[in-house]
């Protein structure tokens, strides 16, 4: 089973994202982008599902950019999920080398079947 | 003042943030869709469930099919390992349990690249068959009829082959298969196929028999194959198509049949005499078309092509037929000389469309009312005969004789106004009247034109005073008459009429009657004169003609 990494500063969002994920991935959580990054360093995941909006050194967007301008991180596949549905956030993402870009509320069978689609 | 009582920080922290309700809603939307999809595939799961049933049913019945097969049956697979058999294979191979064996090691054949072949070519997915020769440890050599056929495993789609044997010394041919291909190919056969047995009761025919005749095989089924007689072909071609069928075993030509709804047609017919394990049966092939223009030319040279009676030609070696064997057997015969009363009037009221059809129900009728040894035909125009071997009594005859007038009395329907046709019938019987075709022709249409002269719509037994009132041809009369009206060769003399009711006789006037004076012959009798008269239209030249004489000869 292929490694999902979450990062999301709301715990019950995170749960309801592994909930959905279970099945088809093993899934570990951040709870803020500077924690991942050490996790990412630490054991590079297939894919990270990652909130835009998080306390921190660091949003989602930097992370984001870190891992794309990385060479020995930029396989890793970014999904990036904000509640700022604006255009501007998702040329943003995209710009930053993003991989997908859902607006919250998403629809978790989404998020699964695009998940499945690209990482499994 | 306002208090806030009981508003602890925990419970703040429990109301949800506004982006994580909204994520919930989320959730609901997609589980109530998967509850939807969910309740959509139970449901087709369920009809999958139920015809799985139904497979298994039928593969069952057709397992227990093939186990009861009095034939060996196997399954193998492309290889010739068995996966599958029946009781007659573990019987046959002398093997226990020869599932998961290989079929060429427990066949014993004297020639194994054949069976080899067999099962390369079922491989291919081509069914096929042959002989094999068995030599069996202890036993006679035999000659077993192996059959292969490629098929899929229902189930995860493997290729395997069925097998099927029988010996042939045992004659008992493969009841499964086999037959089910030949039923096939005999329902669905181009061509029409009744099998009969030598009674001529029908067993079994096929869809296109019910395609040209018109009936169902439940009508034929039981019956003979008499319903399809036309009537036209006589007793002595039915001697002749026996004769051949139980001499040589076969016949072939073409006669005329009658469909369901009363059409005549020409039928090529082959039928061959099958003899199978004792019992014979008769297999007829009648094609749709006739392939044979042969036929139809002689239809047309015997047969009148608007009644599809035979014509005068056909009549008259009936006749001589007819009269030979009635002689021969010292059984008596009557013909009879149909002539329809008010043709002309038909044909030139409603045209001579109408009357052709007229014509043709009246054939229809006849042929109706006539039986199988009778012969019908159509002497030519609106006169018809008819051939009744074995009839004989004045009294049976004229008893048919009013029958045949009264049903073609039933009114037909012309451009919707219903009209009658009468009849005058003569009769002349053999030996009684005549032992001479010719004559007994001649002696009929006597009686018929004495019929006729009392008023038509009536029947005639020849007596001999009507041959003296017989015109030779009438044809011939007619033209006689027109030159007689030209050429003055009517004579009129006169009868002084008296009135005897007093004391003495009083002359009331004279009576002018005419008479023919035909150069090379004697006086035409009255009575045929005003029939040949009648017939061609001539009274009213006639009268006027006798009027002008008679007013001249008044004056001088």
């Amino acid at each position: 089973m292929k490694k999902l990494l979450i990062v999301d500063d709301q715990v019950n969002i995170r749960r309801m994202i592994c909930l959905a994920l279970r099945d088809h991935f093993s899934t570990v959580e951040a709870d803020n982008a500077d924690s991942a990054y050490t996790m990412i360093l630490a054991e590079p995941p297939t894919g990270i599902v990652l909130d835009v909006m998080m306390p921190g050194s660091m949003n989602g967007f930097q992370l984001c950019q870190r891992i794309k301008s990385d060479p020995a991180l930029r396989a890793i596949h970014v999904v990036l999920i904000t509640a700022c549905g604006q255009v501007a956030d998702q040329e943003l993402g995209r710009s930053l080398g993003a991989d997908a870009y859902f607006v919250k509320p998403f629809s978790p069978l989404a998020l699964v079947q695009h998940l499945t689609r690209s990482c499994c | 003042m306002i208090e806030i009582v009981g508003a602890t920080p925990e419970l703040v922290d429990d109301v949800p943030p506004v982006d994580l309700k909204a994520q919930l809603y989320r959730y609901a939307d997609d589980l109530t869709t998967l509850l939807d999809q969910h309740l959509h595939l139970e449901k087709s799961h369920s009809h999958l469930i139920e015809s799985y049933q139904h497979l298994d049913a039928s593969e069952a019945t057709l397992q227990s099919l093939m186990l009861a097969s009095r034939d060996v049956y196997l399954v193998t697979d492309l290889a010739g390992v068995i996966v599958h058999s029946n009781a007659v294979a573990t019987e046959r191979l002398a093997c226990a349990n020869p599932d998961g064996r290989q079929l060429f090691d427990l066949l014993p054949v004297a020639d194994r690249s054949r069976l080899e072949a067999l099962l390369a070519e079922g491989a291919q997915g081509l069914g096929s068959e042959t002989r094999l020769v068995l030599n069996e440890v202890g036993g006679e050599a035999s000659v077993l009829h192996v059959r292969v056929l490629p098929a899929l495993r229902q189930l995860d789609g493997e290729a395997l082959l069925h097998w099927l044997m029988y010996d042939e010394s045992s004659g008992n041919p493969p009841l499964t298969v086999e037959s089910n291909a030949a039923l096939l190919a005999f329902q669905n056969a181009p061509i029409g196929i009744t099998v009969t047995d030598m009674d001529g009761t029908i067993l079994a025919v096929n869809h296109a028999v019910t395609r040209i005749t018109g009936y169902t095989a439940e009508e034929l089924l039981g019956r003979t194959p008499r319903v399809f007689s036309s009537g036209i072909q006589s007793k002595r071609f039915y001697q002749e198509f026996w004769q051949a069928l139980k001499g040589d075993g076969f016949w072939q030509g073409s006669l005329f049949n009658r469909r369901k709804n009363g059409d005549i047609y020409s039928q090529w017919l082959t039928i061959t005499v099958v003899r199978e394990g004792g019992v014979t049966k008769m297999v007829a092939m009648l094609p749709e078309e006739s392939p044979e223009p042969k036929a139809a030319t002689s239809l047309n040279t015997h047969y009148d092509d608007l009644t599809r009676l035979p014509n005068r030609i056909l009549f008259l070696e009936r006749l001589s037929m007819a009269v030979s064997h009635a002689l021969h057997s010292g059984q008596n015969l009557t013909l009879m000389y149909i002539n329809l009363d008010g043709m002309k009037a038909i044909n030139s009221k409603f045209g001579y469309k109408a009357g052709d059809s007229v014509l043709q129900n009246v054939a229809q009728c006849l042929r109706e009312e006539s039986q199988d040894q009778d012969t019908v035909a159509r002497w030519g125009g609106d006169e018809f005969v008819v051939i009744l071997p074995s009839l004989a009594g004045d009294a049976n005859i004229c008893l048919l004789a009013r029958n045949l007038i009264g049903s073609l009395e039933m009114p037909m329907h012309l451009d919707g106004e219903k009209v009658r046709v009468g009849c005058s019938i003569g009769c002349a019987q053999l030996p009684a009247d005549s032992r001479d075709g010719e004559a007994l022709l001649i002696h009929a249409k006597a009686a018929m034109y004495a019929a006729k002269l009392q008023g038509g719509r009536r029947h005639a037994l020849y007596t001999a005073s009507d041959s003296r009132m017989h015109p030779t041809e009438p044809f011939e009369s007619e033209a006689l008459l027109e030159v007689a009206i030209a050429e003055d060769q009517f004579e009129v003399t006169y009868q002084p009429q008296f009135d005897l009711s007093g004391v003495s006789p009083y002359l009331t006037g004279v009576e002018a009657q005419v008479r023919w004076r035909q150069a090379e012959k004697s006086d035409m009798p009255a009575p045929t004169f005003v029939f040949v008269a009648l017939r061609c239209g001539a009274v009213k030249p006639i009268g006027s003609w006798l009027l002008g004489i008679a007013a001249c000869q008044v004056k001088t």
